[in-house]
């Protein structure tokens, strides 16, 4: 995080604590929260988001947590604002997995065709020797 | 003292509050991003769900910056714009991998194709160097002054090469002799059949014996020069099968002779062959 937006970040939570008493907090963020789980729970599932982008995975189960969290403390707009960063970084999560494994097969096929390639060549190289 | 530092910090507190930021750093970098989603030529293929849910919530982070919103609605907006920026980077990298997925594919099978063509070449060019190895062997009986005949080749060595009434060959045979070995190593599956024959002088008895003799001395040549016996089988024929008359003397010389019948390439001798000579 470079500094001005640390200074930003800073300046918005003292911003927000100071407000916090006058401004009304929005509805309880449920669709939010029930689509973040579902995305989140499928990462899970594909596996690849574990294997390959799991820093990714992890920030959205911390967010996740956090969202739960101020939502049954009633701070409904933080809790909304975290259930939506932990859906799209599950999302992340899920798209490097999925692109890190089909790049993972595309050196290992890049890999075979060269092998291959090396073995049709020392044919060649072979061949009139057995002649 | 402490008055002070109060009174700054409500200046500060109040001056964010009046003026709106001039810069938001997750908001610029969240343009940034955007916009190399953007420009990337595979964006529409490859994530354009991510590029619409990236430029909406840039959309209204820009929006929410210019009415002045609070930092952190703006930071909000501006972070799941980067992360939907993000997220569709990751599928075209992983839609471009998967290209080269499919085009490593179409090397393989063109590796495949290449190494099975060149194998058929070099199973052709293989098959035309045996080819022209056989036909280099068989005219090496053909060299040998053998003679096409209803009987396969036939080459006659002529009684020149032995002394008359005996069975022994005069080193003037060797050369013949020697060709004719060699022309049945080079051929290791033709095989001969070695006849003796005689002019009409002299008993039946006399002339079967000595056409027999005759044979064997040239079969027994044979084996000297590394020919085994199972390459040749031993005919007397006697004076049954003359070739000339043998009324005059140059008649019954040409009659007096050991004949060499070749088999074909696969060892199988021709009908008349088989049948003792019986036509010619």
């Amino acid at each position: 995080m470079s500094m001005p937006t640390a200074i930003w970040t800073t300046t918005g939570a003292l911003l927000c604590l100071v407000s916090a008493g006058c401004a009304t907090e929005g509805p309880k963020p449920t669709d939010e929260l029930t689509k973040a789980h579902t995305v989140v729970e499928q990462a899970d599932k594909g596996g690849t988001a574990q294997r390959y982008a799991a820093a990714d995975l992890q920030r959205a189960h911390d967010e996740l947590a956090d969202a739960d969290r101020l939502s049954g403390q009633g701070k409904n707009d933080e809790a909304r604002a975290f259930a939506q960063r932990a859906e799209v970084d599950a999302d992340v999560a899920v798209a490097r997995g999925n692109a890190m494994e089909q790049q993972k097969a595309a050196a290992d096929v890049a890999q075979a065709n060269s092998a291959l390639q090396q073995e049709v060549q020392r044919g060649d190289t072979n061949g009139p020797s057995h002649n | 003292m402490n008055k002070m530092i109060t009174v700054t910090g409500l200046a500060a507190l109040l001056a964010a509050c009046a003026s709106a930021p001039q810069r938001n750093d997750q908001l610029e970098q969240a343009r940034a991003e955007v916009q190399n989603l953007t420009a990337d030529p595979m964006a529409q293929q490859a994530a354009s769900s991510d590029l619409d849910a990236a430029r909406a919530s840039l959309d209204q982070a820009q929006g929410a910056f210019q009415q002045k919103a609070s930092p952190e609605k703006v930071n909000q907006l501006a972070y799941l714009a980067i992360r939907h920026a993000q997220a569709g980077e990751a599928r075209i990298s992983e839609a471009r991998a998967r290209q080269e997925v499919a085009k490593a594919q179409e090397d393989r099978d063109r590796i495949l194709l290449q190494a099975r063509e060149h194998e058929a070449q070099q199973a052709k060019t293989q098959a035309a160097a045996a080819q022209s190895q056989l036909a280099d062997a068989r005219q090496e009986i053909t060299n040998l002054q053998a003679k096409q005949t209803n009987r396969g080749m036939v080459m006659t060595l002529s009684d020149v090469l032995f002394d008359t009434g005996r069975a022994t060959l005069k080193p003037g045979a060797d050369r013949d002799l020697d060709r004719l070995a060699q022309a049945l190593k080079d051929n290791p599956n033709t095989r001969v059949i070695i006849e003796g024959h005689t002019d009409s002088v002299g008993g039946d008895e006399y002339n079967m014996q000595l056409s027999d003799r005759r044979a064997e001395a040239v079969a027994n040549a044979l084996q000297m020069r590394g020919v085994p016996a199972d390459r040749y089988e031993v005919k007397g024929l006697g004076k049954a099968f003359p070739v000339a008359s043998n009324d005059t003397p140059a008649g019954r010389q040409q009659n007096r002779r050991v004949e060499i019948v070749f088999s074909d390439a696969q060892g199988r001798f021709a009908e008349a062959a088989e049948n003792g000579a019986s036509s010619r």
